[in-house]
């Protein structure tokens, strides 16, 4: 007999698997929830902590899993001095206490970097995704096989759900943003390109050096040794002279794509990238004369995330759409974060809709407790227990302020919707904060 | 319902509700009048009103403002005790200690030195000073009124009053930018002084506004050095780099950085079992001011010992850390869940060891080396060191007050700590307390306020 879990991880690629009530599915997912937490609370100490303090036993209820979510920050809780010492032993012990394979036993003599620390935990099919935040630590999230395989595969299916547009291996596929050596993010696009990519040509990518883990890694001990006071004024000029070289590189690699996407035009294209990038290069090709019916009117783009701090005038979407040739329809936006496993789609009402194998959880602005959204769209704090997840606990609480309603979409279909507002608390905080304690951090200044 | 904050406008108190702002700390709504940017404006074609006035008659005008800040008797500062409950996040009793004791800053003695740390001659103040070089030309001096902008930091309620004080004994032109966890305060100190004389030119060089920090409308328009000459900040955060964006030439920043202090405990601490319990006290009162929420607030404490020593020490501080006191509660707000799951993590690799609670009582961490996030919410983080000489290390430039003991050894460390960056030591137990008229971060304020203006007569 397959389990509620195995059931509800079945529906990845059903046609209809966004479409239930979400009352019909609660009982399944409770279900699958406590399967997930008998096995994960052996093997994942945070989790016991927490279950303890929060006297949780069983999940009988989805209160019973705000007790237990994870904020972003556990993800980073390990000693940056570790990492900056390469003391790849005590950092693998770290990452046995946040995820649920063995990390800890593991040999890393001879591990000279990051990159080749997370390497070496791979060949053993432990992966971890390393984020490529440059201003903190990086958050390092624990998986496996299965989460890469689930992650890439429900997204080239949330891609086709949301588009109309099937797997046909018909277009040119255009990385056009810059490329990481993060397996996880570079199975998602394998996934893609298997999916949609012709084999008649290679798949394009922005020319831009890998960041590699290492190279952020670097930037951070920078920034570490000037909170220090202990870089040499010549460190610091040699990185600004790296950070100047890479911008002239984004330059060079932009007019190349420009190039590209031109020659490419009557191509059946899938594009891929943030309006921050995307915009500039439409208006390049624009300025090359080009765009609109130049391109075909049935090409893809798929794009996430917001502007990222990019200052671009109103109309971007509209100006990216119309030189590229890509419908309304067929621009696939999706709702997610590092540390679930699983896309939201974003359907043609301009709401994200919430996979059935994951429990959306509307909580208040602390993340203390799940708010009553039977009366419809409800304002809360995000959290999400995924419970596709295996390779460390499915429940999350996000930094996002956001709105969520179980009630039908207007869409037409069934199931809990994130609404298109999305804002990071982080970023609501305003201009309005003075305090005479704080730290280093407000010392350190620049990119470095 | 909405708090009632109104606003005081050179030596006018201003009523009205038309305005519905939000507190940045605990939400809550509160009401202000329309603020008039040409009302809270001097033009520099009128002369400063406190010009000629004598210092002597500013400091008897602000000792008065002292005595008539008496908790039991001043109705306006019996009313912000209770408003402010709703906008700020320090309890009322800790609110009540600082209200009652921070009018100590308007003594005599504590102005009086004040004036006679910055100015080597406070007659500048007065009048024109004059000096003779060895040719016989003369140089007048006069430390010229500053029209100053005041924003004031919204974690010490009190802290109005200094700044009222420095305002007044620079005779400036001052407007104070209230912060939303204490649109109160000001206004009533300043509403107490008018009570006292309302046309005193102390009460008509005061205004004390709200507007939400950062709002452009506002602050484009009046940070600008043609309506002041400085801009003096209580603290850090995103209300400074908003600032930053306005300053040219002729518009200067007085900045009180973001700070943090540190405990520094030798081995001595050891001897006896009583000298251990006294330090630990002493470690908990510096770590717990204002629920750690001030900037001398000790954060880390860097100890030479043997594990097993620094486990008692822990033990004893955690316990010391849960108690009352003037200016922290036993059970103040508990950490952030980052710096809980963090602990957590660590504690569970077997990383550090930790004594207390979670939950706002206080918690020690015993480590190695210093945790990578800020303690706050009473939370201490013990750091073994070979000795307090390697400590130094984790000085820098945003490290305030160092508490040390033995206190001998401040003597041996206080060069290596200034030159790491620190600005202040003092014996452990004591961070909370300073000699009258001492600069605050490492500089004297007063003198770097007032527009220094000479008058060269040379004879050619």
């Amino acid at each position: 007999m397959t389990s509620s879990l195995e059931q509800l991880l079945s529906l990845r690629d059903r046609e209809d698997r966004f479409d239930t009530p979400a009352a019909e599915l609660l009982a399944l997912q409770l279900d699958a929830a406590n399967e997930r937490f008998e096995t994960r609370v052996g093997q994942i100490p945070l989790l016991k902590n927490r279950a303890q303090a929060g006297d949780v036993s069983s999940i009988d209820s989805r209160d019973d899993l705000v007790p237990l979510l994870f904020a972003h920050s556990t993800y980073k809780s390990y000693g940056e001095g570790w990492l900056v010492e390469g003391q790849w032993e005590r950092m693998g012990r770290w990452l046995q206490t946040v995820s649920t394979y063995d990390a800890s036993g593991s040999d890393f003599t001879g591990i000279e970097d990051l990159d080749a620390w997370i390497d070496r935990l791979e060949d053993g099919g432990r992966f971890v995704a390393c984020s490529s935040g440059t201003t903190g630590k990086p958050a390092m999230l624990g998986a496996t096989e299965t989460d890469l395989d689930f992650a890439s595969l429900s997204n080239v299916s949330s891609f086709s759900w949301a588009t109309g547009v099937a797997p046909g291996n018909d277009r040119r596929f255009f990385g056009l943003g810059p490329r990481t050596n993060v397996t996880r993010n570079e199975r998602t696009r394998e996934a893609l390109v298997g999916a949609f990519h012709s084999d008649t040509s290679d798949p394009y990518q922005l020319p831009l050096p890998m960041i590699t883990t290492g190279a952020i890694m670097s930037m951070i001990m920078l920034r570490r040794k000037i909170t220090d006071g202990t870089a040499l004024a010549s460190e610091v000029a040699e990185f600004e002279r790296l950070s100047a070289a890479r911008l002239t590189g984004v330059e060079e690699a932009m007019a190349d794509a420009i190039d590209e996407l031109i020659k490419s035009r009557e191509q059946k294209l899938f594009l891929t990238g943030m309006w921050a990038t995307l915009y500039p290069l439409a208006a390049g090709v624009r300025e090359r004369g080009y765009g609109g019916s130049d391109f075909r009117d049935d090409n893809t783009l798929l794009t996430g995330g917001g502007l990222k701090g990019a200052t671009l005038p109103d109309d971007y979407r509209d100006v990216v759409q119309s030189t590229f040739g890509v419908a309304d329809e067929r621009e696939y936006n999706f709702y997610s974060m590092q540390e679930v496993n699983t896309p939201f789609p974003r359907c043609r009402s301009g709401r994200y809709h919430v996979a059935p194998w994951v429990m959306a959880l509307p909580l208040d602005e602390p993340g203390e407790q799940l708010l009553d959204s039977s009366a419809g769209d409800v304002e809360c704090r995000a959290g999400f227990f995924d419970l596709s997840l295996d390779g460390r606990w499915g429940g999350v609480i996000s930094g996002d302020k956001v709105t969520m309603d179980f009630g039908p979409c207007a869409c037409g279909r069934q199931g809990p919707t994130v609404g298109p507002e999305i804002v990071r608390y982080a970023d609501l905080a305003g201009g309005d904060k003075i305090s005479c304690a704080g730290t280093i951090d407000a010392y350190v200044r620049g990119s470095a | 319902m909405s708090l009632s904050a109104p606003f005081f406008v050179r030596g006018v108190l201003l009523e009205g509700d038309s305005v519905e702002h939000v507190s940045r700390d605990l939400g809550a709504s509160f009401t202000t009048p329309t603020l008039d940017l040409d009302q809270v404006i001097a033009p520099r074609s009128e002369l400063p009103p406190l010009l000629d006035v004598k210092l002597s008659e500013i400091i008897d005008f602000l000792v008065e403002t002292g005595r008539a800040l008496d908790l039991d008797t001043n109705p306006h500062m019996q009313e912000c005790l209770e408003l402010l409950s709703a906008t700020n996040p320090l309890p009322r009793r800790v609110v009540e200690n600082l209200y009652r004791t921070a009018p100590h800053l308007l003594q005599r003695e504590s102005l009086e030195s004040m004036v006679s740390s910055n100015f080597a001659d406070p007659a500048v103040l007065d009048g024109w000073v004059t000096r003779t070089d060895k040719s016989g030309n003369r140089g007048h001096l006069r430390a010229f009124p500053p029209r100053m902008v005041h924003m004031l930091a919204g974690n010490a309620p009190a802290g109005c009053i200094a700044s009222i004080a420095q305002g007044a004994l620079v005779k400036g032109i001052n407007l104070f930018k209230m912060p939303s966890s204490d649109p109160f305060t000001t206004v009533a100190v300043l509403r107490t002084m008018a009570e006292i004389d309302p046309d005193h030119p102390v009460v008509r060089s005061m205004s004390a506004v709200y507007w939400s920090g950062g709002d452009e409308v506002v602050e484009r328009t009046i940070y600008r050095p043609q309506f002041f000459d400085r801009i003096v900040a209580w603290g850090g955060g995103p209300a400074i780099m908003n600032v930053i964006r306005y300053l040219g030439p002729g518009l200067q920043l007085i900045s009180f950085d973001p700070k943090s202090s540190i405990s520094l405990v030798g081995r001595a601490v050891f001897e006896s079992a009583e000298t251990l319990r006294d330090v630990a006290e002493r470690v908990a009162a510096d770590t717990t001011v204002f629920n750690q929420e001030a900037c001398l607030a000790s954060r880390y404490v860097f100890i030479e010992g043997e594990p097993e020593q620094v486990d008692d020490f822990c033990a004893t501080l955690a316990e010391r850390m849960a108690v009352d006191r003037d200016f922290a509660s036993a059970a103040a707000p508990p950490p952030p869940p980052e710096i809980c799951d963090e602990v957590a993590v660590m504690e569970a690799m077997g990383e550090v060891k930790v004594w207390g609670r979670f939950d706002g009582s206080g918690l020690v961490i015993r480590s190695d080396q210093p945790v990578d996030f800020q303690p706050t919410n009473k939370t201490s983080n013990v750091v073994m060191v070979p000795s307090l000489e390697d400590a130094v290390g984790y000085v820098n430039v945003a490290t305030q007050t160092i508490g040390v003991y033995p206190w001998s050894r401040k003597a041996e460390l206080r060069d290596h700590l200034a030159s790491a960056g620190g600005q202040r030591v003092c014996r452990v137990g004591t961070a909370n307390s300073h000699v009258p008229g001492g600069p605050h971060d490492a500089m004297f304020a007063l003198s770097r306020f007032v527009h220094w203006m000479s008058d060269d007569d040379i004879e050619v």
